[in-house]
């Protein structure tokens, strides 16, 4: 067998387990379209002007940032649910190496991250009519945002044995990402909120980053922010590879034990 | 007669108060909402936005706050729903209806007792709503505890309703969690009635959303300053929507429970 294939099929069989939750995924949907065609439309009418010129076109790029990351989180659930039944003893028995497993896992969330957020994007290219070599740099963020989301979820999911805990950790931590990012709010205006630690956490969160590019890419005119793509790309390159090898060294540990 | 049924009620009313330790993972996580709300949503957000009531600017943080606490309430009322789903798979419900109380008593007991219920678990963030707009009037807090407690009960009504009528986890999660983003949105949670005045949709579906109304007559107890002249309707109106609200949803709960309960659960 190709090397990294069983890692793929590993994928596979969770991006096929995402259709399962179709009623949830629904009500995700709905909340995304809601949030971007109620919430921000009238908000558009409050929002004073100087701080956001266009609130709708300011959070299109923030959902689509939320939609990858909602998509690649729910793979914690699952690997915390078969940790629980043992039916990762199951998954061990399989003919593939350790190795394929925990990045298949991994991929799983990168695969529901990217399938569930392409709609968004696409939405994006309608809202805003920017069709360019850019988007590949906006598939790549997605690639990587969904990777670092994906492995924290499982890192989380493997973290504490209790089951409740582990869902209240999960969902704390889903809020906080949430919340303190840069999707609902501009950094100028968080910059002379928070103290500078705070703010600094906040801007360098993935989702944060994610968005800031999405915002580069698709709607510049609206809020002129003096980050560096390359700088952003960087520090999301980075964030990528630490939760990746956090998330594996911590779901291998916990699949030995 | 009348006393075995208030007994009775009571007794309903209870079982489901007393699941409450049931759900303390469930509050922790409900409570880091509100907290993340109302300490960084609604505290940046007020400094982004600018609305104008008839008498004046209107403090956004303070109307901020109701609207998140009324979120919260709100799908901690809808989840009763999908508790009846799971008594119905479990057959927990075929044994309350062998129970000897009567149908309506049944209804109306777990409405009250889901409705005491969400009001509780609500509680810590009610608190946080007291403490931060500074609620000293004793008349308020009971005032905004009876409206919370009212509107959960209305809630917890057309939860168990959906649940009876749909009998099915599936497309009640669809059902609830497409409800729950738009009944959430298109009411005055988030924004006062005056600000949906662009989008005329909008505006007239906030306009007859209870939510809205159980949401602005909380903020006219609380925070009457910045809340006279942007509610949905006039106070009284509100109010009597709210008590209409409740009523018509635990009789819908009692017809659903008296004529379509029998057949067990089914996909």
């Amino acid at each position: 067998m190709m090397f990294g294939a069983p890692a793929f099929m590993v994928a596979y069989r969770d991006l096929q387990r995402f259709w399962k939750y179709r009623w949830w995924l629904a009500g995700l949907i709905a909340m995304n379209l809601a949030d971007l065609f109620i919430f921000a439309i009238v908000f558009r009418g409050i929002v004073r002007r100087e701080v956001i010129p266009d609130y709708f076109h300011f959070l299109a790029p923030g959902i689509a940032s939320i939609a990858a990351f909602a998509a690649a989180f729910t793979i914690g659930r699952e690997v915390m649910m078969e940790l629980r039944r043992g039916f990762h003893h199951y998954l061990l028995s399989l003919p593939i190496s350790r190795v394929d497993l925990v990045l298949g896992r991994i991929l799983g969330g990168v695969v529901r991250g990217v399938i569930y957020q392409m709609p968004f994007l696409a939405l994006l290219v309608i809202l805003t009519g920017m069709v360019s070599p850019a988007l590949a740099l906006a598939l790549i963020v997605t690639i990587m945002v969904s990777a670092s989301m994906s492995s924290l979820s499982i890192a989380l999911s493997t973290a504490v044995k209790s089951l409740e805990m582990q869902a209240t950790i999960r969902s704390i931590t889903y809020f906080a990402i949430f919340f303190l990012s840069n999707v609902f709010y501009p950094e100028n205006v968080l910059k002379t909120r928070f103290p500078e630690p705070l703010y600094t956490i906040i801007v360098n969160n993935p989702i944060s980053i994610a968005t800031s590019i999405y915002r580069m890419i698709f709607t510049p005119e609206i809020i002129q922010d003096t980050h560096q793509v390359e700088v952003l790309l960087a520090k999301l390159t980075l964030w990528t590879i630490t939760l990746v090898v956090v998330g594996a060294i911590l779901y291998d540990r916990n699949l030995k034990g | 007669m009348i006393v075995e049924d208030l007994r009775a009620l009571a007794l309903i009313a209870l079982w489901d108060v007393r699941k409450l330790g049931r759900y303390k993972f469930f509050l922790a996580m409900r409570f880091a909402w509100f907290l993340l709300q109302v300490l960084v949503f609604g505290f940046i957000v007020a400094h982004m936005v600018s609305i104008r009531g008839p008498y004046g600017p209107i403090d956004y943080y303070k109307f901020y706050v109701v609207g998140a606490y009324m979120a919260v309430l709100f799908s901690m009322s809808i989840m009763r729903g999908h508790e009846i789903v799971e008594e119905l798979e479990d057959g927990l419900i075929d044994y309350q209806l062998s129970l000897p109380i009567k149908r309506r008593i049944l209804a109306i007991g777990r409405a009250l007792g889901g409705g005491i219920a969400s009001f509780t678990y609500s509680l810590p963030m009610l608190i946080v709503l007291i403490v931060v707009l500074g609620v000293s009037s004793v008349l308020q807090v009971a005032l905004l505890a009876l409206v919370a407690f009212l509107f959960a009960s209305g809630l917890v009504g057309v939860a168990m309703s959906i649940a009876l009528w749909l009998r099915s986890g599936d497309k009640l999660d669809i059902l609830m969690g497409i409800s729950d983003s738009l009944l959430v949105r298109l009411s005055t949670i988030f924004y006062p009635i005056v600000a949906l005045i662009p989008i005329t949709i909008y505006y007239y579906l906030a306009k007859v959303n209870p939510v809205s109304h159980a949401v602005d007559v909380l903020r006219i107890t609380a925070i009457p300053e910045y809340a006279q002249g942007v509610t949905v309707s006039d106070p009284l109106i509100m109010a009597s929507y709210i008590a209409g609200f409740t009523l018509t949803s635990i009789l819908a709960a009692i017809t659903l429970l008296e004529r379509r309960i029998e057949g067990g659960y089914g996909r």
